[in-house]
């Protein structure tokens, strides 16, 4: 019973989230441009959403399961900003909408003709500016490791052993 | 605060218990890709919340535990498919600094793009014929839905 009283206050908060993300995102002309800014956008409506979420019960009973609702409610926001990111910055989603209906494309003209005529080494790059402004790497002709992007190397090849991925997709 | 430490120690047993699993099921598949890992973690927090209704009855667990699945399904999908993190973690291994143009051919264009075309011509949403590539039916079906949601978020450019 309590668990249902919990969805169905992260329900609400769900509602009350997206319908402000949407108002953000259309009454404000916030467009998605990278990453960090869909969190941003995100961010506001979600501060919202729980207090509007909390006000409306705080005369009832139900608020005592606020905190646990407040933890769900951190997971909906957290898959809801991957979805977003996935939708803008997705590596395969953008591969599929390269193609038109009808469109054939040969390897070579499908590598020039990624996200929207951009080409594949666009991506890359892109990638590789994010990772410079992040002071990750240094960034010439030639691409080198920083001590910070040593360090979180280091995590991140120890957390792939945690998790045993021994591959990249 | 008895129940803050006896709901700490249970979630570390069971995330702890996440990873043993999680190693062993790696080990004894053949390959052991993101769908089989989401798979995994759904039926696992499905598994613990059924013995917590039953036994423990506590509600911090179902709470922690669907955070603590969110973020490890978040995580794993930047281990494993992250361009960044390959870049990083290739760097980190090489030792060495790395030329641009022959990242991008012998790495990113052979073993992330092409490996991810072979991947969606094995899902069956890309048809190659005669060096040709086209959407399938399946394909087109998830353009169509991929160009919904980027206009109801008013995504023009994407990748």
């Amino acid at each position: 019973m309590i668990i249902l009283q919990i969805i169905l206050l992260s329900s609400l908060f769900t509602v009350i989230f997206i319908g402000f993300h949407f108002i953000f995102l259309y009454l404000f002309s916030f467009n998605l441009i990278s990453f960090k800014k869909v969190v941003q956008q995100n961010i506001i409506p979600f501060v919202l959403g729980n207090l509007i979420c909390f006000y409306l019960v705080k005369d009832f009973e139900v608020h005592k399961l606020f905190l646990h609702s407040f933890i769900i409610n951190l997971s909906i926001f957290i898959i809801y900003v991957e979805f977003l990111s996935l939708l803008k910055t997705g590596f395969t989603i953008s591969i599929i909408t390269s193609f038109k209906k009808k469109q054939k494309f040969t390897t070579k003209k499908l590598i020039k003709s990624y996200a929207s005529g951009k080409g594949a080494k666009w991506i890359l790059l892109d990638r590789l500016d994010g990772l410079r402004q992040l002071k990750i790497i240094r960034l010439n002709k030639k691409i080198v490791l920083s001590q910070l992007g040593c360090f979180l190397s280091i995590i991140l090849i120890f957390l792939r052993k945690i998790f045993v991925v021994r591959d990249f997709g | 605060m008895e129940l803050f430490f006896k709901t700490v120690f249970s979630l570390l047993i069971i995330n702890f218990i996440f990873l043993i699993l999680n190693f062993f099921i790696t080990v004894s598949l053949k390959k052991y890709t993101y769908d089989k890992f989401f798979i995994y973690v759904i039926t696992y927090f499905i598994l613990i919340n059924f013995i917590n209704l039953i036994y423990l009855k506590n509600i911090h667990i179902f709470t922690f535990q669907a955070l603590f699945s969110v973020v490890v399904l978040l995580l794993y999908s930047g281990l494993y498919r992250s361009i960044s993190v390959k870049i990083m973690v290739y760097l980190y291994l090489k030792k060495v600094s790395v030329d641009i143009n022959s990242f991008y051919k012998n790495e990113f264009k052979e073993k992330s793009f092409n490996k991810r075309l072979k991947t969606l011509i094995d899902n069956g949403i890309l048809i190659k014929k005669n060096k040709q590539l086209t959407l399938s039916e399946k394909g087109k079906k998830y353009l169509k839905i991929f160009k919904i949601f980027q206009s109801i978020y008013r995504i023009k450019v994407n990748g």
